[in-house]
């Protein structure tokens, strides 16, 4: 198990197959990117609610690797409202990207994956 | 060949699904959607056996997708991917007749499964439908009394059959229900319980009132309606047989006359007339024999 997370558990959840699992994190590399980007748009747009559901595909998505860590700072911010204050959404979306960072660098020392 | 549609909105989900169902099942072909439009307007490229779903996605979710293919009849099963928070949402794709679901937590232990499971009733649902569309020829008798309720939920089960071995089209169906309701309804009104249906045309309430007196007392409540449907690939017949003293043909009004055309009287008659190919009464009046040919649908 790494820090940022639990390579036994995401094995299990795939049965087993490490082929799976090496595949998912190159599929996870390149889809949390394009998710990331996505997030980044809607904030700039100040569409929370279009940035909420980005974050809940990106919590799917995650949770493929059993990151805690990334799946409580997705979901913290998937129950963001536009009613909340500039500076909480801007914590929580910081968090977010802070934990996508850790994990896809875990993701990428772990599986031997190149940038 | 099993064809398995994959809907989810993350390319990661949709990969770990698809292996997991190429891997776990015999003999599986795995395609994909990203949300539930893009699922539907694939359908008609080409029906999958299964249809395993997300449910939160953008342009059309889970429950979006259930109902769309309820509603358009494609009769295939569909599984849901539920994840925590989602379990409201998923309730409502059950109702809305989704066959099953899975929590993403735990696809790698029981989604395979499930999908053999969900298949193999398809499958049984599927063979027997074609089993009876090989059947030719159903012969059925039914013993009523003279509760006029018995009537809908028996037609219903006559359309049902006739459904099932696609001898006659949706619309002939709903013709067929009420050409039947109507012969039974004669029968144990004006039949077994002489009825006249002048007093429903001056007074309805007094009408039925006497309807249900009469249920009761003899000799109408030792009377029964018989009725034999023959549901075949040639025809449709019904023989509905009342123990009533029957009633002289020449002395029903014609129901076209256009005095007639606003009076209850004749009414039931003319609509049988209208929607069946024959309509014959025995001498005595108590038994009418309906049919209606069957053309073989496309």
């Amino acid at each position: 198990m790494t820090s940022v997370f639990d390579m036994d558990r995401a094995l299990e959840r795939v049965d087993g197959d490490q082929e799976l699992l090496d595949d998912l994190a190159r599929i996870y590399l390149n889809e949390s990117s394009e998710l990331s980007i996505a997030i980044s748009q809607a904030m700039q747009q100040n569409d929370i609610i279009a940035a909420t559901k980005v974050a809940h595909t990106l919590k799917g998505a995650s949770s493929n690797f059993c990151a805690q860590a990334i799946f409580d700072a997705a979901w913290h911010f998937e129950q963001l409202q536009p009613s909340n204050s500039p500076e909480e959404i801007a914590l929580a979306y910081r968090t977010l990207l802070q934990e996508l960072e850790r994990l896809s660098q875990a993701i990428r020392q772990e599986f031997h994956i190149q940038h | 060949m099993t064809h398995i549609l994959v809907v989810d909105d993350s390319a990661t989900e949709r990969r770990r699904v698809g292996r997991l169902l190429e891997k776990g099942l015999d003999a599986a072909i795995v395609s994909y959607a990203e949300n539930g439009k893009a699922a539907l307007e694939s359908l008609p490229l080409k029906l999958p056996d299964l249809i395993v779903t997300d449910l939160r996605m953008p342009e059309m979710d889970g429950l979006g997708l259930v109902e769309k293919v309820a509603e358009g009849g494609f009769g295939i099963p569909v599984i849901l991917m539920t994840s925590f928070g989602n379990e409201e949402i998923a309730l409502q794709a059950l109702n809305a007749g989704a066959a099953s679901y899975v929590p993403k937590s735990v696809l790698g232990k029981h989604l395979v499964k499930t999908a053999e499971n969900v298949i193999a009733l398809s499958q049984g649902k599927k063979n027997r439908q074609r089993v009876l569309q090989a059947l030719t020829e159903v012969h059925s008798r039914f013993v009523l009394d003279n509760d006029i309720t018995y009537i809908p939920p028996l037609v219903s089960y006559l359309q049902e059959q006739i459904a099932l071995m696609r001898i006659l089209d949706e619309s002939q169906l709903i013709r067929i229900g009420i050409a039947l309701c109507e012969a039974l309804t004669n029968a144990i009104h004006h039949g077994n319980l002489e009825l006249d249906s002048e007093w429903r045309q001056n007074d309805e309430e007094k009408y039925f009132k006497i309807a249900e007196e009469r249920r009761c007392i003899k000799p109408y409540s030792d009377r029964r309606v018989r009725m034999v449907a023959t549901l075949s690939d040639r025809e449709v017949r019904f023989v509905i047989d009342d123990e009533g003293p029957g009633f002289a043909m020449d002395d029903l009004q014609d129901p076209t006359e256009e005095f007639n055309m606003d009076r209850m009287g004749g009414r039931g008659l003319l609509l049988i007339r209208s929607f069946m190919d024959e309509v014959t009464h025995n001498v005595v009046g108590n038994s009418i024999t309906m049919i209606k040919n069957v053309v073989p649908l496309d």
